[in-house]
């Protein structure tokens, strides 16, 4: 018997689920997916429909958040077209709102969010409730809705009271709408929650977007010093992630922190480096981004 | 609330990121657009960059000062550099093009500027050989990106009499017609017209509001995707690449523009309307108010008889049988009547406008079978402030989905008459541009290659593409 068998009794599955649960939980995507895998075959074999699909929503959701997540929407589609279980009929439309919220497509991401949300509201779980007010968030604010975005992190951050990395993303995004918002003081006080509990449980991966966050706060309050000390610690832990986005976000506002500063050498030095590794055929980008604020532009979660 | 996108959107927006970013073959397109050739063989190139790296050793501005440069070359001569008036400012400036304007002798700079608020403007500013005009701005969406402006020059004369001497003068009219894409407030990007018209080398001293060019695409106007097209939302890079290209005669261009929201490509006319059919009409307009008391309300015919005298009178410059055509057409406004004197006055001006445009284009009808639903014709008037109008007038020509193109290097041409279109692009590694074409039957053709090689550069090819849709 292989090892993806192991274990007859539905337990066994909900084993698996737990520990891929946990691993996608603190950003360790790829251990996860080797154990989802393992639970497909658990799943296959003992041909239980509902949990094949649980798992190819969880394949998919990986696959998503690992950038290759074009080949899933078919099936996630088939699962919410089939309408059949409605815990995983939530779970395919959250993934497919991941999908376009990952592509920019904020008008479709937010339809699926919508999807989700009624499915979790049905079921009445609050986790999932709170999980899918937290995607309906983030298609708000893609499509800068930030007042409504904001009520959607705000019941979402209601419903899951407990300190763990959830909560924390929740904090994250929800503090960076209030930034957006010149409510500075709730903003810094979600930022800095939510890094805390970022630390605490050791999700490294998720650190970025709240020290870039709080790079931007310090540079919207002008405190250029801890601007810069946030966009390093995001610059380093981007680059280390693979994130180019994370990465291109950082060089920017780290360049942009150094011209507020006065310091243009050292602008010129982040801004020259963002366009040599990112936009190399455009040299005119350095002069443009020392001339030209463009802050109120710029959506660090879109 | 500005919608706020990610950074790399942010800066495709504010650069056109996107289509100088792979481009070879964009370069040789800007290159085109800044670089021009003068009355005398000057040969003028634009360049931007900051003041210290374009003008070393010059304290007029902070070195980190984003300018504009001019270069005149003579051959035999030091190539001479200048600043482009109006550019020592601290806003940043991009996407510079430069035409040449032989009738006044006159080099136009036109240029995008983004203030350091992220507000975006176009600006022009033209150069006699000794002088520069002020720069003049086109007031538009300034908080919309907008992509590089293109440019077209159109010329003609008349004769009209001068009211001090009274002598036959011939006046020299230039309109630069500028085209670009902006962001509209749903995200999409539209594009818009502007004409800057010039008598005798003076500029009139406004510029209209830019014309929406989506406006003359239906579906568009309608909210909807063309039949055939597929449900929207849509996206194509040639939104970002509108056209304007010199036209059937001296006195129109053609643009072309793809709408997001239909699916479209749409080729519209401009065609700037003979002064001569202004001068009749207000000449007309003024004869019914200084003459018409004594007609109106209860003699029409008598009025309707005494303008078609006025009419036959001063359309000297007509052919007879187009003259007799605006002349009926006036009578027959007349005798509908009006309110009052003035306002009859006014309906009588604009139908011997619309009667007299109506001539374009040989007479003909707008026939496009078999392309969807065509906008009509649209005339609009150039109000200057203390001055005589103008007249444009705006002609869908053509109208057909877009083709599927690829970004890199995108460039779209029509033919002379707005009827053709062709779209090019640069293949993936760059040995090849690739295009497809408008076929007879008004469809595009499957997509095609010209191959570079030791004898055809990347350039060459688009110019053998562009040298192809001139008829």
């Amino acid at each position: 018997m292989s090892e993806s068998f192991q274990g007859e009794s539905p337990e066994a599955f909900e084993d698996f689920r737990e520990r891929w649960q946990r691993s996608i939980e603190v950003g360790h995507l790829e251990e996860a997916e080797e154990i989802i895998q393992r639970a497909l075959a658990w799943a296959q074999g003992h041909g239980d429909l509902r949990r094949i699909d649980s798992v190819v929503c969880a394949l998919a959701a990986v696959a998503i958040h690992l950038g290759r997540g074009d080949g899933e929407l078919p099936r996630l589609r088939e699962i919410l077209l089939r309408n059949g279980d409605a815990a995983n009929c939530r779970l395919a439309a959250y993934n497919i709102s991941i999908h376009y919220q990952f592509a920019h497509n904020f008008k479709k991401s937010l339809f699926y969010a919508r999807i989700a949300c009624d499915r979790a509201l049905q079921l009445g779980r609050k986790d999932w409730i709170a999980f899918s007010r937290n995607q309906l968030g983030n298609a708000l604010l893609g499509e800068s809705f930030i007042d409504q975005a904001c009520r959607e992190y705000e019941e979402a951050a209601a419903l899951i009271p407990a300190p763990g990395v959830w909560r924390a993303r929740i904090l994250n995004n929800l503090g960076y709408c209030r930034v957006l918002q010149k409510r500075f003081a709730e903003g810094y006080s979600c930022l800095y929650e939510s890094l805390r509990l970022l630390r605490r449980f050791s999700a490294e991966r998720y650190q970025v977007l709240p020290r870039l966050d709080l790079c931007f706060a310090h540079l919207e309050t002008g405190r250029y010093e801890h601007a810069r000390r946030q966009g390093v610690a995001a610059f380093a832990l981007a680059e280390k992630m693979g994130d180019a986005d994370a990465t291109k976000n950082a060089l920017y506002l780290l360049g942009e922190t150094a011209n507020l500063s006065g310091d243009t050498t050292m602008a010129s030095g982040y801004f020259t480096r963002l366009q040599r590794d990112y936009f190399p055929e455009s040299p005119y980008l350095p002069g443009f981004l020392l001339a030209v604020d463009v802050r109120k532009l710029v959506n660090l979660h879109a | 609330m500005r919608k706020r996108v990610r950074l790399s959107a942010v800066l495709v927006r504010c650069l056109g990121i996107l289509w100088l970013a792979s481009a070879t073959t964009t370069a040789a397109r800007a290159d085109h657009l800044g670089t021009a050739l003068g009355a005398d063989g000057q040969l003028y190139t634009v360049t931007a960059g900051t003041f210290g790296t374009l003008f070393p050793g010059s304290s007029l501005y902070p070195a980190k000062t984003p300018v504009l440069a001019l270069d005149t070359a003579v051959p035999g001569m030091q190539t001479q550099r200048q600043l482009v008036q109006g550019t020592g400012d601290t806003s940043f400036k991009s996407s510079p093009a430069l035409i040449y304007e032989d009738g006044s002798k006159t080099l136009f700079v036109v240029w995008v500027s983004t203030d350091p608020s992220g507000n975006n403007i176009i600006k022009l500013a033209g150069f006699d050989g000794s002088q520069w005009s002020p720069a003049i701005t086109i007031i538009s969406n300034q908080y919309a990106p907008k992509t590089p402006p293109q440019l077209a020059v159109t010329r003609d004369a008349h004769q009209e009499v001068d009211p001090v001497s009274g002598n036959p003068v011939t006046r020299h009219r230039t309109v630069l017609h500028i085209v670009w894409s902006e962001e509209s407030g749903s995200g999409f990007y539209q594009a818009y017209y502007a004409p800057v018209i010039f008598v005798d080398g003076v500029w009139i001293g406004s510029v209209p509001n830019p014309q929406p060019l989506n406006a003359f695409d239906a579906f568009d106007q309608a909210g909807q995707t063309a039949p055939g097209v597929g449900p929207g939302p849509l996206n194509t890079p040639l939104a970002f690449t509108p056209t304007v290209q010199a036209g059937r005669d001296t006195s129109t261009v053609v643009t072309g523009f793809a709408s997001d929201t239909s699916g479209m490509l749409t080729a519209v006319e401009v065609d700037v309307l003979p002064e001569e059919l202004r001068i009749l009409a207000d000449t007309c307009s003024a004869a019914i108010l200084a003459n018409g008391a004594q007609y109106f309300p209860g003699q029409l015919p008598a009025l309707a008889t005494l303008v078609q005298s006025v009419i036959l009178n001063a359309g000297g410059a007509f052919q007879a049988e187009a003259l007799q055509a605006i002349a009926n057409a006036a009578q027959a406004q007349i005798l509908t009547g009006s309110s009052d004197l003035a306002t009859l006055a006014k309906r009588n001006r604009a139908t011997i406008v619309d009667t007299g445009a109506r001539f374009a284009m040989r007479g003909l009808r707008i026939a496009a079978p078999g392309l969807g639903p065509i906008a009509p014709p649209q005339i609009v008037e150039v109000m200057v402030q203390n001055s005589t109008s103008h007249f444009l007038q705006f002609r869908v020509t053509s109208t057909r989905p877009w083709p599927a193109v690829n970004a890199n290097g995108l460039q779209l041409y029509l033919s002379r008459t707005g009827l053709d279109a062709l779209a090019a692009w640069t293949g993936a590694n760059g040995s090849a541009v690739l295009y497809s074409n408008t076929q007879m039957d008004g469809t595009w053709s499957s997509v095609k290659q010209l191959q570079v090689s030791s004898s055809l550069s990347l350039q060459q090819a688009y110019q053998v593409l562009e040298h192809r849709m001139q008829y």
